[in-house]
């Protein structure tokens, strides 16, 4: 029953599309105002039927309703309620359908927000919006299929979700944060299309293009941390980056997402680099799709590959086409962008450093792609396998990400426009007493490691350059006589996309320190404890009490029970699990982690001997806790940016203006 | 998903199988092992601390080959460790990093390393990039080398940012009224 409900959900969405695409891609040709009209409630619809299946398959799956094959591939009678909920992203066909979902609505969005101003590449943006829909659903209703019939005799129970996938509360959120960013960066990419298509990319353009891609951004970097933290959490090798495929391809789109914000705002300045931008937002969306067939089609080896099925070639195709689609709209369009009026040539110095922003940010792209994809071709050249991993990418990435601290110190530090020698000179030597403080201070907390000096050099200069831009107004207030918390809060309500930029700057600059000091003072140790027996590690003094063993259905889980004390302190027990689960052949661990704001605790039981006796493996890492919320703080900023209105009489195109502008 | 199919990981299951702890009967038996693929150890004993350390160190440069892009050094799994514990007993004997690559190369073959080793076809993934970043310089500097010759006669330079002067005369002036 659901299975057909949910099958003709998905073909409607297909007709849908089909019947979209034309319409609006016409419209945008003749201008039409009734075809947009059309093209508008085919969006709606769209989105309305996608999430109508969505909402087929969870009541499938919440009444465990074995005849619909995904929920008798991954449900099961014993799975608590939240992870029968959340199953739908626990394999393939579940995840194309929730990414059909977004997709839907993302495009019923556009169709309802971008109402006013955007009129003149509304049709296009939704005619790609449609074409892309095309694809998702065609492949939900063909080779990815989760409403198809099981094939009888149906069967009274599941299997239930992939178990690494149950064992954590994370798992049920860094997923769809993660779909939201991929799906999110179709709708910039439809925009960047249209303008293509209409052969202009006027203001009217651009504010809607910087917040359709800050949406997904934000949200690709809350799903990239999540991940982290899951694969910290869950994976029990003590670390939060392994450089992994999946990682990547969910790394490589938001590089070039952050360089195209970065170009946009050049573009907003000055009027310049459109061209760019443009290319820089096609390749985003090309990278999401690349991403997804690299994970989804078992080429390449991953922690994360837990869905591997014969969608990888369509991916691949759909790659090729859109591929080849964005190449003739660029070899067609770029002169007629290139030779705007308005583009003129970079001149002043911040067209530089945002350029070397992007320049950099783009050479990690670079690296990192050619990383990801050198062991399939090299397997395809030299027939033999060939491993890119952990040490190349932190070799070949580390010196950009200290250029790109670098830049952030240098690049808001710069006046806009044009500088005097003297004045650069002022500027740039301003905060470099603050880059001296930075290294004596880490040097005193007993930093001797010189890259995490050198890093927290950048990182001071980047604060003081920073915090200088967000409080010179506040300070020019207080120093007027106003008190100084109602200037705070003047300055806040009246530039707070320039707060929520300078939040997020502050945000990386937070997560590069944590970053570099976490991963350089890591100690750990390795001990074989029998009950009653002790170890130390950092400063702590772990005694290995019992074992305890807990059996479910599922799984057989023996957990150590250990009892931490730190210099002389008790401080409660930590019980890191080794878990069997019958479908798989080597044990996993469950990691037991103690966060604390200056250090880590990370124990995971390596083994268990039959004498009783458990291999415990200790680490403690300074600063984890920093990443997370250098992160947050850059999710908060990032929303700051979004909520505010565009800012009205700055250098920025005024929202009045643009209509004027786009005028032809 | 790997070629693995050599007698030498056999013996690593059966290691593994044994269990790491057991490792006190193996140091002759590696080293013989190690000597006949890989000669004489070319470095000093190590041992302490500094064991310990470059333990960590040679076998992050290796690839777990039972897990999905874990080192050894990170990975929990029991061949890992076992693994693991060769490399302390090839340092304990004074061989060298490379030796020891060397020989679990010769092992399990290219895919260990993950580091390429920047020979022959794998250059391409150590110049490709920077290659990419020089090419990716050269065309910003020719974009903004351009201008440079009009901007002598621009007058009237900007001394602060335009925008962050507009909001500060903006104050100055709702302050000073």
């Amino acid at each position: 029953m659901i299975s057909q409900l949910g099958q003709a959900l998905v073909l409607l969405a297909v007709l849908t599309c089909a019947v979209g695409a034309p319409i609006a891609f016409l419209a945008g040709a003749y201008r039409s105002q009734k075809g947009l009209a059309w093209s508008r409630k085919l969006a709606l619809a769209f989105g309305l039927w996608m999430f109508l299946a969505t909402l087929a398959m969870e009541y499938a799956l919440i009444t465990h309703d074995f005849s619909v094959s995904y929920v008798a591939s991954v449900g099961s009678l014993a799975t608590p309620l939240h992870i029968t909920i959340v199953s739908l992203w626990s394999s393939l066909e579940g995840s194309i359908l929730f990414w059909g979902c977004v997709l839907g609505l993302f495009t019923a969005a556009v169709a309802v927000l971008q109402r006013r101003g955007h009129e003149d590449y509304l049709a296009y943006t939704l005619g790609t919006l449609f074409c892309i829909g095309l694809f998702f659903s065609f492949l939900i209703a063909s080779a990815a299929n989760p409403f198809a019939p099981t094939q009888p005799p149906i069967p009274t129970d599941g299997p239930g979700p992939n178990p690494l996938l149950q064992n954590h509360l994370l798992m049920i959120i860094h997923p769809p944060m993660l779909y939201l960013g991929y799906v999110g960066m179709s709708v910039p990419f439809a925009m960047a299309v249209a303008a293509l298509l209409r052969g202009q990319l006027g203001p009217t353009w651009l504010l809607p293009l910087r917040n359709w891609l800050l949406v997904p951004t934000s949200f690709l970097t809350l799903g990239i941390m999540l991940g982290g933290w899951w694969s910290y959490e869950v994976l029990g090798w003590g670390g939060y980056w392994a450089w992994d495929p999946v990682e990547n391809a969910s790394f490589l789109p938001w590089l070039t997402a952050i360089a195209a914000l970065h170009s946009a705002i050049v573009q907003q300045r000055r009027g310049t680099l459109k061209a760019w931008t443009t290319i820089l937002v096609l390749i985003t969306f090309l990278l999401t799709i690349l991403g997804t067939f690299l994970t989804r089609s078992g080429v390449v080896n991953s922690v994360h590959s837990f869905t591997q099925s014969p969608i990888g070639p369509l991916f691949l195709i759909f790659l090729g086409i859109c591929l080849v689609a964005c190449v003739i709209l660029l070899t067609l369009r770029i002169d007629t962008l290139v030779s705007e009026p308005s583009e003129d040539s970079i001149v002043a110095r911040e067209g530089a450093f945002l350029l070397n922003n992007n320049l950099l940010l783009v050479a990690v792209m670079f690296t990192v792609l050619i990383g990801t994809l050198f062991p399939i071709i090299a397997e395809a050249v030299r027939g033999i396998k060939v491993s890119v991993g952990e040490p190349y990418f932190n070799r070949m990435s580390v010196p950009i990400f200290l250029g790109l601290l670098l830049l952030m110190g240098i690049g808001p530090a710069l006046p806009w426009g044009r500088s005097d020698p003297a004045t650069r000179r002022r500027v740039l030597l301003w905060p470099l007493p603050a880059a001296a403080v930075a290294v004596v201070l880490a040097f005193m907390l007993g930093v001797r490691n010189g890259y995490v000096l050198f890093t927290c050099a950048l990182a001071g200069y980047a604060l003081w350059v920073t915090l200088n831009q967000v409080l010179r107004p506040v300070w020019l207030r207080s120093r007027k006589g106003e008190a100084l918390p109602r200037a705070l809060g003047t300055v806040a309500s009246r530039t707070p996309r320039r707060l929520g930029a300078y939040l997020v700057h502050f945000g990386v600059i937070l997560t590069f320190v944590a970053i570099a000091i976490s991963s350089t003072y890591q100690t750990d140790s390795e001990a074989s404890l029998a009950p009653g027996q002790n170890m130390s590690v950092g400063g702590y003094d772990l005694t290995f009490n019992e074992l305890e063993v807990e059996r479910a259905p599922h799984r057989t889980s023996q957990r150590a029970i250990i009892d931490v004390k730190h210099s002389g302190r008790a401080k409660g027990t930590l019980a890191p699990a080794l878990n069997q689960y019958p479908t798989q052949r080597e044990p996993m661990g469950t990691p037991a982690v103690k966060s604390t704001l200056t250090h880590d605790l990370y124990l995971t039981v390596m083994n268990i001997s039959t004498n009783g006796r458990v291999g415990i493996r200790a680490i403690v890492t300074p600063a984890v806790y920093w990443i997370w919320i250098g992160v947050l703080v850059m999710v908060v900023g990032t929303a700051i940016c979004l909520v505010s209105p565009a800012p009205v009489g700055a250098p920025a195109v005024g929202a009045q203006r643009e209509t004027e502008a786009a005028t032809p | 998903m790997t070629t693995i199919n050599r007698p030498l990981l056999l013996f690593a299951l059966l290691l593994t199988a044994l269990g790491a702890i057991s490792a006190t009967a193996q140091p002759q038996a590696l080293g013989v092992e190690g000597q006949a693929l890989i000669g004489e150890p070319k470095g000093r004993p190590l041992s302490g601390e500094e064991l310990e350390r470059v333990t960590n160190e040679v076998s992050s440069l290796m690839r777990c080959p039972v897990c999905q892009g874990l080192s050894v050094a990170d990975s929990p799994t029991p061949s890992a460790v076992a693994m693991k514990e060769e490399v302390r007993q090839f340092l304990a004997a004074g061989y060298t990093e490379t030796q020891i690559l060397t020989y679990f190369e010769q092992s399990y073959g290219e895919f260990i390393r993950l580091e390429p080793k920047a020979k022959g076809f794998n250059l391409l993934v150590w110049i490709l990039p920077i290659a990419g970043l020089l090419a990716g310089l050269a065309l910003v500097m020719r974009r903004v080398k351009q201008p440079a010759a009009t901007e002598a006669q621009d007058d009237a330079p900007t001394t602060v940012d335009p925008d962050l002067e507009v909001y500060l005369e903006q104050v100055r002036r709702e302050v000073s009224s």
